[in-house]
């Protein structure tokens, strides 16, 4: 598969004229804070982030990664990166 | 205000083809936008010396959603990562044996039936509970999974041992203790009398309704699986026991995701379930069954999620983890204490005989017998740990690549030889339509503040 190039200064639109650079429109923003899939399931699924702005829980990971995500104290278990990610065929 | 800039983090794709709607996305704070492609340019043009005028609304919105900062954040390949291996979680492998014969079972479960020494998986435990005490961890887990059938009527009574060492060596010390299990549901009615009394989530695989699943996970002697599982389910739900489901997903099985799940759903009172896409390995070589065609698998995951939403049941997927991002996609990246019946320690579960594949890679330490200790291999580690998605160069660029962290280890492993060489995963493929489904759903649907 080709290198992905999602960079913003990547795009390149093949745009008309651009106009009104001053008055853009967004549509929205939003904070994401929780999300459909994609959490751990045999060691639960904790979207609280640990160690990241808006989370008060102790991390006690003892990985030191700059995402900490062990153990959360606000939800009280163990969460996502814990151990595996469990896709494997089993 | 000061002229911001734009947060290094920070990526780009068209909502559609049209490429008249555009989503802004950095996902280190969960932030996304949608734009149009006037504001693309201005954005891309930052810099630049052009007047703009910064205290338009639209500007604080960017900047507090972090799109736009007033200054240089910390680079994350530059905070230090700690390299000691030091876990604070266990998984025993007890047994290669297995009373199933799943036609893609990636261990060849049921053949060379080696069983772990007792001895051996005290150790493995003595050494966690001297882990604890040196990180101060005041949690503590031990895991079952295969290999073969970890609990499997036959090993039970050395799965029991293990449980009670644990708990009465954390017990001892104070320590939250907490223990769960992969299985394949198919067990006899005193084990699940003790199981339901001794575990604490039990994640059980299950493929779908009964010909589904006894077509892809027959007995050892080809009888069906299916009404044993659902034995066991019943089981645990009655007991209150917290369990999750996992479905392998095949060529075959691919176009029926949102029955498997619409069935779960009634005949079951699950929570949540997470569906994997086959990955060609293992037993695959001699059954010939098949991978799903990625797109077919992404068209119908996104169906499913419909199904989940209307069910209330929460879809998981491996490869796409919005709510935690992360620069490693699972433990096999140097923290996983992996225990197998051959007495070595793994990183990844895929990876647990010695003559697998990746066994050179992911076998990081063996217990030696004559010291009575385990010996870990401080090269390995290191090469696992540094496994990190800021080294991977394939994806460098990619806007999903802290929810998917550069995917599995052994597949990139499988696919090309070394796990820093992500570029032939065909999970990459469905990684990123799912994250990218998942950020425009989630535009569409809620939390927006404007
Ligand atoms: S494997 Fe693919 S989807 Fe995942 S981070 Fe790398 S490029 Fe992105």
């Amino acid at each position: 598969m080709d290198k992905p190039r999602d960079r913003i200064n990547d795009l390149e639109l093949i745009l008309g004229k651009v106009e009104n650079l001053i008055r853009p429109i967004i549509y929205n923003t939003f904070q994401l804070q929780t999300a459909p899939i994609g959490s751990n399931i045999l060691y639960s699924d904790c979207s609280c982030n640990a160690d990241r702005p808006g989370c008060n829980s102790e991390c006690y990971c003892d990985s030191n990664e700059s995402f900490c995500f062990f153990v959360c104290n606000t939800h009280q278990i163990n969460c996502c990166q814990s151990e595996c990610n469990c896709d494997m065929n089993f | 205000m000061q002229r911001p800039i734009l947060n290094p983090e920070l990526f780009v794709f068209p909502v559609d083809s049209k490429e008249d709607k555009l989503v802004l996305y950095a996902p280190l704070e969960g932030s996304a936008a949608e734009i149009n492609p006037d504001m693309l340019f201005l954005l891309q043009n930052l810099n630049q010396d052009q007047e703009i005028d910064f205290e338009n609304p639209i500007f604080k919105r960017l900047k507090d959603s972090k799109i736009i900062l007033d200054s240089q954040p910390d680079s994350e390949d530059k905070k230090e990562s700690k390299l000691d291996y030091c876990p604070t979680h266990l998984t025993i492998l007890p047994t290669f044996n297995c009373n199933l014969r799943c036609v893609y079972c990636y261990s060849n479960g049921g053949e060379k039936p080696i069983t772990l020494d007792l001895e051996i998986a005290r150790k493995a435990i003595d050494l966690l509970t001297y882990n604890i005490s040196k990180t101060n961890s005041k949690k503590a887990s031990l895991g079952f999974h295969g290999g073969g059938e970890p609990l499997l009527e036959e090993n039970l009574d050395l799965v029991k041992r293990c449980v009670e060492y644990f708990r009465s060596q954390m017990e001892d010390k104070g320590i939250e203790s907490r223990v769960v299990a992969a299985t394949n549901g198919v067990m006899e009615e005193d084990s699940l009398e003790w199981i339901s009394s001794n575990f604490d989530f039990i994640n059980i695989s299950l493929d779908g309704p009964a010909p589904i699943q006894d077509a892809q996970r027959p007995q050892k002697g080809g009888k069906p699986s299916f009404p044993y599982v659902m034995n066991t389910i019943n089981f645990f739900e009655e007991k209150g026991l917290d369990y999750g489901i996992r479905s392998t997903i095949t060529a075959e099985s691919v176009t029926q995701m949102p029955e498997i799940l619409s069935f779960f759903s009634e005949i079951t009172k699950i929570k949540s379930i997470q569906f994997e896409p086959l990955y060609e390995c293992g037993r695959c070589k001699t059954t010939k069954v098949r991978a799903p065609d990625p797109k077919i698998f992404i068209d119908y995951f996104l169906r499913s999620i419909e199904v989940a939403k209307e069910k209330q049941i929460k879809l998981l997927y491996s490869g796409s983890k919005v709510s935690t991002p992360s620069q490693n996609f699972c433990g096999a990246s140097g923290n996983n204490f992996f225990l197998t019946p051959q007495g070595n320690v793994t990183t990844c579960l895929e990876v647990s005989r010695e003559e697998d594949f990746g066994a050179k890679v992911f076998l990081i330490g063996k217990y030696d017998s004559d010291n009575k200790e385990f010996i870990f291999d401080d090269q390995k580690i290191n090469h696992l740990k540094n496994r990190r998605v800021s080294n991977l160069s394939h994806c460098s660029d990619c806007f999903a690549k802290y929810s998917c962290s550069g995917d599995c280890l052994s597949k990139c492993y499988l696919s090309s030889g070394s796990i820093y060489d992500t570029s032939n995963n065909p999970r990459c493929e469905i990684n990123r339509q799912l994250h990218k489904a998942q950020i425009i759903n989630t535009l569409k649907g809620g939390n927006k503040n404007g």
